[in-house]
């Protein structure tokens, strides 16, 4: 192995799990599981998967703005249990939320209970093994605990958003352990989310949006697209998330039957976006008071007729995605609000694609 | 900001190199007031802003 020059301070400790996890707890590091001790070795096992001097960053993470170079991501990444080879998928989530479109320091600091949440597409989300199909969003597969929660460790131990601190969620949500999923590209009928953000189909690259929890919306009945998509919009169409209050972005992951019936009508994303659009609406007078309603007109100003208020204030706000395997759940994804969704592509150091994660790998095992 | 984000503010303040910028505490929350009442905060605020404005100025 090629010797790296690496940064972070050394510390000696007894050679034992339960020893580095009382040291975690004490250096207030981490999620409150378990962490992997990030030994050097490790460290720069993870870094043979990049192409970039560790001492480079990322960007500044918020609140702290504190460096995200490449050496401390790794250094998370270890601690969340990643396989090495997931390492360029944790550097492009991070790349993403560090950029100033997506609000990351709102995000972290809010009262609201938000999460990054991660979206891999192209080959490197199967050949990783990224979860896309049966319980996407749930337990059960590596490489999406691992990556969500490696930018979740990120966003604690380098942004320092810690809990009752800095950061000022109100309840939190289980997201915000970890929240990464793939896209069910093979089943989708419709190009895939990077596809639509500029990458090319055998291109690979990440999405992060910034999710206020999740909202499951099951219909077992619908067989037709404008029956799926009225009841998805009712599910979408509901009081209290940041959508309905101040607009911007939000996501809708239809199962892969749902998905089926709407583009075996022969709709595309767009025509889904549209019909969606028009329905996700709530009559403000049946669910909110009058003091709401006064406090809402300099919010949302577009919007006088308050007996058909839209949770978005274009279609094209509404990114649709493919994900899970059989059954007819949806999930409503609304957001923050003052956030937008960033895709970051899988590229070598001069910008170029990868074709696969091992494309980055340096020589030697 | 907020008696909540005081916390978050000082933190800010160290982060960009102003440990000893002056800042003023509204009640929390201000996102769920009307603009009449965030009109009748801000001018009860008046004097302290003014002074914290001042206090900066001198390199307090």
């Amino acid at each position: 192995m090629s010797a790296l020059h690496l940064s972070s301070e050394r510390i000696a400790v007894e050679d034992s799990l339960d020893a580095f996890y009382a040291l975690a707890e004490e250096r207030g590091w981490g999620d409150g599981f378990p962490l992997v001790p990030p030994t050097a070795e490790r460290v720069a096992a993870m870094l043979r998967f990049c192409d970039r001097d560790p001492q480079e960053s990322l960007g500044q993470v918020p609140p702290e703005w504190a460096e995200a170079t490449y050496e401390k991501v790794a250094v998370n990444a270890v601690m969340a249990g990643c396989r090495p080879e997931y390492f360029p998928v944790v550097c492009a989530a991070v790349s993403g939320v560090v950029d100033p479109a997506f609000n990351l320091y709102g995000i972290q600091a809010t009262t609201n209970p938000v999460a990054p949440l991660v979206v891999v597409n192209g080959p490197v989300a199967k050949a990783l093994d990224f979860n896309a199909r049966g319980n996407a969003f749930g337990q059960g597969w590596r490489a999406n605990a691992t990556v969500g929660r490696a930018l979740r460790l990120v966003l604690l131990n380098i942004g320092g958003g810690k809990p009752q601190t800095l950061d000022r969620a109100t309840q939190g949500f289980p997201g915000k352990y970890s929240f990464c999923v793939a896209e069910n590209e093979d089943v989708s009928p419709w190009e895939p989310l990077h596809v639509e953000r500029g990458c090319r189909r055998e291109e690979s690259a990440v999405t992060v949006m910034g999710i206020q929890a999740f909202h499951n919306i099951i219909d077992i009945v619908s067989k037709t697209a404008p029956d799926v998509l009225t009841n998805m919009a009712a599910g979408m169409a509901v009081w209290g998330t940041n959508n309905m209050t101040h607009g911007g972005e939000l996501a809708l992951a239809l199962s892969p039957e749902h998905a089926a019936i709407v583009a075996g009508d022969g709709w595309s994303k767009d025509d889904a976006r549209r019909y969606l659009f028009e329905r996700a609406r709530i009559d403000m007078h049946r669910v909110t008071t009058a003091e709401t309603r006064e406090l809402m007109r300099p919010r949302r100003p577009k919007w006088v007729d308050m007996a058909n208020f839209p949770v978005c204030d274009r279609p094209d706000e509404i990114i649709l995605l493919v994900i899970g395997g059989p059954g007819i759940h949806g999930a409503f994804l609304p957001s923050f609000g003052n956030t937008k969704a960033i895709t970051r592509k899988l590229t070598r150091r001069d910008g170029t694609a990868i074709g696969s994660v091992q494309d980055l790998r340096k020589g030697g095992d | 900001m907020t008696e909540v984000f005081g916390p978050l503010g000082r933190r800010e303040a160290e982060a960009f190199n102003m440990p000893d910028l002056r800042t003023v505490v509204v009640p929390h929350p201000l996102a769920t007031r009307p603009d009449t009442e965030l009109r009748r905060i801000a001018a009860g605020l008046k004097a302290a802003v003014i002074e914290a404005l001042l206090a900066s100025g001198r390199g307090r």
